[in-house]
Order: structure tokens, then C-alpha cells, then sequence
């Protein structure tokens, strides 16, 4: 909730006189004073309507209460999906008008402009309006200002304004179909069958009573029927982890020439870094969707991220973590640790391979972890760059990247783009390889 | 005026309790200042038993242009004391240009009252200017026979 800002010391929503107060007591001390000393009678009557409706004004105005604005803003909000914010507006006795100003991406919005005039004939008024959350991301929302005025505008106060507001727009949260994740071989929970025999739910067979086993296992049909002790013999269950880690670094736009700008991230539709969080949130949502255990982590900024979990929760904290990435240059990771991606784990590399910085992580990855998966997020196609230098330059580093990510197919790691089904397909055959082999 | 539509029409973002029905807006607003005070000018001049020449009335209207884009400035004020002078500067005869830049006067003074608050982009309820205006009408309706008749007895 945003509230009004004491930004104008004491004198804060005091009422103070206008310029048409300035004027009435101009023209009228001119008139009364030309009327007087030339002795023109017609230059009195000239004022006469003037002088009664400012007194008849100045007589009804009530200058007593100071307004007050607050807008209460949803603190998350998701993409695309308007959500509602409420302006109240108090402390509206005595005075004729209140001039709100709205801000931008809430209420009216053009061509009607960001002002809403209203009647001040309630001493609060509450206003409900709704919020363009736009893309993912942090939106920050201009304050809103107010002001009121009485007497035919002959008194106002200043113009009293909130503090600004930020609304955190999370991703979407859409699931498609992906191919079920290899199950860790540590763990004897989960939603995936294993082939290794234990305490689990997946029949293997039923086998005689051996020293050892537990009495609730007995089973007891077929163990009348048979007239010997029979157990259950069951495959233990087991789940699987699947690691996202983003590639912060980069938020490359399809115009080449402006990758060496800073990025900002304030518009990621189309960059490499909007593509990257919304890959990291469709298999999010994917795989939690399955029973899987997700987690997040950020290349370039060990502390940003998430354990892996599961749940509607862990998926509400992943976007939530999505929601408030924003590009940060400097590569500070050197090291995973068995927190953040578990032995196992599947690991999903989201990154543009622009720079030979990413080698050494995915090499970690590649040893340790049996299944990585490199999407590459670099938006396509590409606008080349149309001076000779730049452009000698940007095939350059493009040329790189190719082999590049040449060098990681070749380890035995899954390149592809960002295409959910694609890459469900090249999981699946990689799996079937890999049982045929 | 215009009627706005804005709490019903789907392209636009909900709007509740504010600003819809009928709504005056800062243009109508600053439409008004200006052409009441190039006439305000004018009345005062005829009224002077001026000639108006083609070049004074584009001055006047360069000034009501003036007085309409910034109504929070002395420029109102300063239309209403040239408009005294100019007056001044006639025979001082009584006749009905007296009454009619008499209530022009009074309708330049409200009009960039209003203006002042209300800014050019805002949409303004009607009841949120229902006080001034019925003010203003009643003040005219109260001075103006009196006006009238106080010209025609001075006459």
C-alpha cells in the first residue's frame, strides 16, 4: 500500500489562494481605483458581476480539511492478467474538486490522459481501477497526486502524491507435455518407477517368505493358496530432480548492433533473457506438474535462486525468483554444490553460449550429472549489423558460438533452441538410445 | 461536453466511480477561456467605440490563445485589466456593450479559475463543476437586470 508522501514539510495539503484569487483582488482594486479617481461610473458597473460572484464564492468556501490519497496495489500480479487497484481519497469536506492524477499503466491511460476530475460532494471517495500488469517482471508504478479546490478555484492545495508502487508480474505458468526425467538412483521416494528392489510400490513379483522381511508385506492369497508364507516383492520408488540455471549475463535483443548496451531489462519481450525466464517457467511448471523435484539456479549470481522442491509452492517461489530477474553482467559462479543441483539431477542450461565463460560451468555440469540439456535462448533471426567492422565482428562471435555449442554436443550434451516439443523429442530418443545401449 | 463511455468500452481499462457519463475535460474548459476572452476584448473595444481593425482583433486573438493555453498565469488577469483600460480609454458612454463585457468579464474570471485546476488531458465530472457553474449563473442572473437597468437609467 502506497500512502501520502510528506514531501512538502509542514504546509502539506494546507489550502493556499490560486492566481484566481491574484486576480480577482487585482482587477477589482484597478477597476474600483480608475472608476475613482477619473470619475467613470461605467468602469464600477463593468465589475459589478465580477466582484458579487467572487464574494458569493469567497463567502461559501469552507477551507477545513487537508486531503489525504492512498492506492492500495496488489503486490503480485500475473502477465497479461489485469488485477485491481483502489485509490481512496480523503479528507474531501468543504471542497468542490478533487484533480487526481492517476498513474500510468492503472486507470483511463490515453487518449483520455492521467487526470480524473471529481465532485467532492463525499467527504472520502474510493476508486477502483485496473492494473495493466504487462509483461514479467518488476513494475514500478508512478505515484499518484491529488489535489482539490474550492471557491471557483479561488483556494487549492498543493498537489499531495503517494509513494510509488511496485507490482512483481510473474511469468505464466504454462505446462505442456514434457518426457518423464530419469529418477535419481539415491532416494526411495518419489513418482517414478525404478528397476532396483526395495520397500516401494511397483510390483516385481511375489517370491516366498525369506528372514528379513517385513510381516506387512505377506501375501496372504497367495499364500493360502499355496500353503507356504508369500511376500510382496516391490521396486523401490524414486524421484527426479530437474535443475534450471540461468545465464543471467546476457539480454541480447534480435538487433545485433545493440548488444553492446547495457541492458536494462524493463522490455524483455524478444530478448534473450524474456525467453530464457519463460522456458525456465513453462518446464517449472512442467515438471512440478509431474511429481518432479525443481530447482533453480542463477549462473551469475551464486545467492539468487532456488533449492529444489516440489509443489504449487516451489512453483510460486520459482516465478516469484523469475519475476525479479534483472541482467547482471559479471560471471561470480564457479562452483555447484550439492544444494543447489543434487547428484543426478537433470540439469537445463538457459543461456545464449555467447562467450567462452559458460564453458567451464557446463563442463562441472557435464561431469558430474549424467543429462544437461543446453537451450540455447538467443532470439532469431538475427538483424545483422550494417557497418563492415561490426559486422565482421558479430560473425565473429558468431561463428564461436557455433562451434561452441558443436564442442558441447560432441561431450554428449542436448543442444537445442527453445522449442518445448523439440526438445521433448530429442529426450525421448536420447532415452531410447540410451536403454538400447 | 463529451459523453464518455470510458466504464463501458472493452478497449479501455475498468474505471469505477469516477469520471464517467458525462464529463467536461480540460479542452472543452480552455475552449471556452479563449473564446470568451477574444471576445471579452473585443466587447470592450466596440464598447470603447473603438474601430476594430483586422490587426487589433489578430493581437486579441493571439492574447485569448495566450490566456486559453496558460490559465494559471497573470495572463487572465492581465486580459481583464486591458480590457479596463480599454474602457477607460472610450467616451464612457452607457450601452449594452457595458453589459455584455460585463458578463464576459466575470465569465474570463470563472472560466480560468476552472482551467487552472483542471489540466488540458483531465475529464471532469459534471458534478465537479456543478457549483461553480451554478454560481456563476446565478450571479448572472441577479446582476445582469440590474446591469441593465442601471445603463438604461444612466443613458
Amino acid at each position: 500500500m502506497s500512502t501520502t508522501r510528506d514531501e512538502q514539510g509542514p504546509k502539506r495539503g494546507a489550502w493556499q489562494p490560486t492566481w484566481a484569487m491574484r486576480r480577482a483582488v487585482l482587477v477589482l482594486v484597478v477597476a474600483a481605483g480608475l472608476a475613482l479617481v477619473f470619475g467613470r461610473p461605467e468602469i464600477a458597473l463593468v465589475v459589478l458581476p465580477f466582484a458579487v460572484g467572487t464574494a458569493a464564492a469567497w463567502a461559501g468556501q469552507q477551507r477545513r480539511p487537508r486531503p489525504t490519497v492512498q492506492v492500495q496495489m496488489p503486490s503480485m500480479a500475473e502477465e497479461g492478467i489485469g488485477r485491481s487497484a483502489t485509490i481512496s481519497i480523503g479528507g474531501l469536506d468543504g471542497a468542490e474538486l478533487a484533480v487526481l492524477r492517476v498513474p500510468a499503466g492503472i486507470g483511463p491511460g490515453p487518449p483520455d490522459g492521467p487526470y480524473v476530475v471529481l465532485a467532492a460532494d463525499l467527504p472520502n471517495r474510493q476508486l477502483t481501477f485496473t492494473v495493466d500488469s504487462g509483461r514479467q517482471g518488476i513494475r514500478a508504478f508512478e505515484p499518484a497526486g491529488l489535489r482539490v479546490a474550492c471557491a471557483d478555484g479561488l483556494f487549492a492545495t498543493p498537489v499531495v502524491i503517494t509513494h510509488t508502487s511496485a507490482v512483481r508480474v510473474l511469468p505464466p505458468a504454462r505446462a505442456v507435455q514434457v518426457p518423464e526425467l530419469p529418477a535419481r538412483s539415491t532416494g526411495q521416494v518419489g513418482a517414478h518407477r525404478t528397476r532396483r528392489p526395495g520397500d516401494g510400490s511397483e510390483l516385481l513379483d511375489v517370491r516366498e517368505f525369506r528372514p528379513g522381511d517385513r510381516i506387512r508385506r505377506i501375501n496372504w492369497r497367495v499364500s493360502a493358496r499355496r500353503g507356504v508364507l508369500h511376500v510382496r516383492h516391490t521396486a523401490i520408488d524414486a524421484d527426479a530432480d530437474l535443475v534450471i540455471c540461468l545465464d543471467t549475463r546476457h539480454d541480447l535483443a534480435l538487433d545485433v548492433a545493440t548488444w553492446h548496451e547495457r541492458p536494462t531489462g524493463t522490455d524483455p519481450a524478444g530478448r534473450s533473457l524474456g525467453i530464457a525466464i519463460e522456458a525456465a517457467s513453462v518446464l517449472a511448471a512442467s515438471y512440478l506438474r509431474l511429481g518432479d523435484r525443481v530447482g533453480l539456479v542463477d549462473l551469475a549470481v551464486p545467492y539468487r535462486g532456488v533449492r529444489p522442491g516440489t509443489g504449487v509452492r516451489q512453483l510460486m517461489r520459482i516465478r516469484w525468483h523469475l519475476a525479479g530477474t534483472v541482467p547482471e553482467p559479471l560471471l561470480r559462479r564457479r562452483l555447484f554444490d550439492e544444494g543447489s543441483v543434487p547428484t543426478g539431477a537433470t540439469v537445463v542450461v538457459l543461456s545464449p553460449y555467447l562467450d567462452a565463460q559458460i564453458d567451464p560451468l557446463v563442463a562441472t555440469l557435464t561431469r558430474s550429472h549424467r543429462d544437461v540439456l543446453a537451450i540455447d535462448v538467443l532470439p532469431a533471426p538475427l538483424r545483422m549489423p550494417a557497418d563492415r567492422a561490426e559486422l565482421a565482428a558479430a560473425r565473429l562471435v558468431l561463428a564461436e558460438r557455433e562451434e561452441r555449442l558443436a564442442a558441447l554436443a560432441r561431450r554428449g550434451v542436448l543442444v537445442s533452441r527453445w522449442d518445448p516439443a523439440l526438445i521433448g523429442v530429442l529426450m525421448r530418443r536420447r532415452q531410447r538410445a540410451r536403454r538400447a545401449g | 461536453m463529451s459523453a464518455a463511455t470510458g466504464a463501458g468500452r472493452a478497449e479501455r481499462p475498468h474505471l469505477s466511480g469516477a469520471a464517467a457519463g458525462v464529463v467536461v475535460t480540460g479542452r472543452d474548459l480552455r475552449a471556452v477561456l479563449g473564446l470568451a476572452s477574444a471576445a471579452l476584448l473585443l466587447a470592450a473595444l466596440a464598447g470603447a467605440g473603438h474601430t476594430v481593425h483586422p490587426v487589433v482583433v489578430a493581437a486579441f486573438v493571439a492574447a485569448a490563445a495566450v490566456v486559453a493555453a496558460f490559465p494559471a498565469s497573470p495572463a487572465p488577469a492581465a486580459v481583464c485589466v486591458v480590457t479596463v483600460f480599454i474602457l477607460l480609454s472610450g467616451a464612457g458612454e452607457f450601452t449594452g456593450w457595458l453589459v455584455l463585457v460585463a458578463s464576459l468579464l466575470h465569465t474570463v474570471h470563472v472560466a480560468a479559475g476552472l482551467a487552472e485546476i483542471i489540466p488540458i488531458r483531465a475529464r471532469a465530472e459534471v458534478g465537479a463543476v456543478a457549483p461553480t457553474a451554478r454560481r456563476w449563473l446565478r450571479t448572472q442572473i441577479w446582476t445582469l437586470p440590474l446591469l441593465i437597468i442601471l445603463v438604461a437609467l444612466l443613458a
